[in-house]
């Protein structure tokens, strides 16, 4: 153990005990101590990894990769769950997005990933094309899932909306009729009752 | 058997053609001339038609919503039509309406907002597969954390509201698979709910909607909407406080 690790330790327990804290009594925001969570944990981790911490002088650039990896699944992560929350993005349309970011993570905890997949595909430098790909993709399709899924909230409040007049139509003409033939009308609309709005026959 | 004033049955259907004569027939024999409004969620089978034939209310939507959309605009009927209670049954009957009367006879004492049958609380043991079982039991541990309450039937659709659940939903109800979620949100905003043991039936007609992948797909949904709810800010608009004066 050098001074470091243990200061890593210390430090990534101590956030991870007063996030968790922070969460349970709601004494703080629920999605900040989450954030704090997450970066507890990840001090936690580099405390039992003194790899991490030698990043911070002299390292492997393999490392530095993995470490912008797992920082970049964190964003993916975290910004969708933030559009879920903020902009009501469907969850189904939520799925990808952190499928995606489960994998970035998978591929930055186990670096064998991204050669193996170079490997698989034949594609040398892997890594880097995947970023560039992913960087220039991301933000259009971004943007997609979140204007699809206000589209649809708006959809579905038409539909609902159109099915309510239809009734009212219906009960109107129903009314209408039995007013015409002379007939004692089913005008109790005040005082709910089946059956007030029948279909016309054709 | 005798309901209280201002009733409504709320019965969402998806092609089932088959069941709605059943079941029609069934609640008018216990409980007379109650109101029944079919939400028909632009079933492909001749379920329009069918309702058509019969002395009921419906909805008809013009395109499928799912089954939180379709109850969203039965809520909202319900509602703006003046209903103290809306019971929401499902359309393939499973939910016996016989066992409506122990719901709403829990209601009207006036001390929570949502009554939701429970298939594991009744007499008959209800079993399904295994998987399923499996799901359900992770979610009612989730559910009974998260709104500090014990939930058995946390998937339950068989359910009687009063009018301030009906403004909340008519405004606020998850798309996909609704029921857990909006366990939790009620909750959240204040409102009481509680279980009560019902027997459930086999499905009658037809298939369920929720197969294979489905679960999958369902477990990781609720769960994901389950964990965002809990980091969203409380709604004051639909605070429990504010509906109660408005409804």
């Amino acid at each position: 153990m050098t001074l470091p690790q243990l200061f890593s330790l210390f430090v990534g327990g101590g956030i991870c005990l007063a996030s968790m804290w922070g969460f349970v009594s709601s004494k703080t925001r629920h999605f900040r101590a989450l954030i704090w969570l997450g970066i507890g944990l990840a001090m936690l981790y580099a405390g039992f990894r003194p790899s991490m911490i030698e990043w911070v002088g002299p390292d492997s650039a393999d490392l530095r990769l993995r470490l912008v990896v797992a920082l970049l699944s964190f964003i993916v992560i975290t910004v969708t769950l933030e559009a879920i929350r903020v902009s009501r993005m469907q969850e189904r349309y939520a799925f990808l997005w952190l499928l995606t970011g489960g994998m970035l993570f998978v591929g930055a905890i186990w670096a064998d990933t991204a050669v193996m997949v170079s490997r698989l595909t034949g594609m040398s430098y892997s890594a880097s094309v995947m970023v560039v790909i992913f960087a220039f993709v991301i933000f259009v399709l971004f943007h997609l899932c979140v204007a699809l899924s206000s589209q649809q909230n708006r959809i579905a409040r038409l539909v609902r909306e159109l099915a309510l007049v239809e009734e009212r139509l219906r009960c109107a003409e129903a009314r209408d009729n039995a007013g015409n033939r002379g007939l004692p009308s089913a005008d109790n609309h005040e005082t709910p009752s089946a059956g007030c709005g029948k279909e016309p026959s054709f | 058997m005798q309901l209280p004033e201002g009733i409504i049955f709320l019965i969402p259907v998806y092609n089932e053609e088959a069941n709605i004569e059943p079941l029609l027939n069934e609640i008018r024999d216990l409980y007379g001339q109650v109101a029944v409004c079919f939400i028909n969620d632009c079933s492909r089978d001749r379920t329009r038609q069918v309702l058509r034939c019969h002395d009921c209310l419906y909805l008809d939507l013009p395109s499928n919503l799912g089954v939180g959309g379709a109850m969203q605009a039965g809520f909202r009927y319900a509602f703006e039509q003046g209903y103290q209670y809306a019971v929401r049954i499902d359309g393939d009957g499973q939910h016996p309406p016989h066992e409506c009367g122990k719901l709403v006879a829990r209601i009207i004492k006036g001390d929570v907002d949502m009554v939701v049958g429970s298939r594991f609380q009744g007499a008959g043991a209800y079993r399904s597969a295994w998987c399923r079982q499996l799901g359900i039991k992770g979610l009612s541990w989730a559910l009974t954390a998260a709104c500090r309450q014990r939930i058995t039937d946390p998937t339950s659709g068989f359910q009687v509201v009063n009018r301030a659940v009906m403004w909340y939903m008519a405004h606020e109800y998850p798309v996909d698979y609704p029921e857990p979620e909006a366990l939790a949100l009620l909750s959240r905003q204040g409102y009481r709910f509680c279980e009560v043991g019902v027997e459930f039936r086999a499905r009658q007609h037809g298939v369920s909607s929720i197969r294979h992948w489905g679960t999958i797909y369902y477990l990781f949904k609720v769960g994901i909407a389950l964990f965002v709810d809990r980091c969203r800010a409380v709604d004051p608009r639909f605070d429990r406080q504010n509906v109660a004066e408005d409804a």
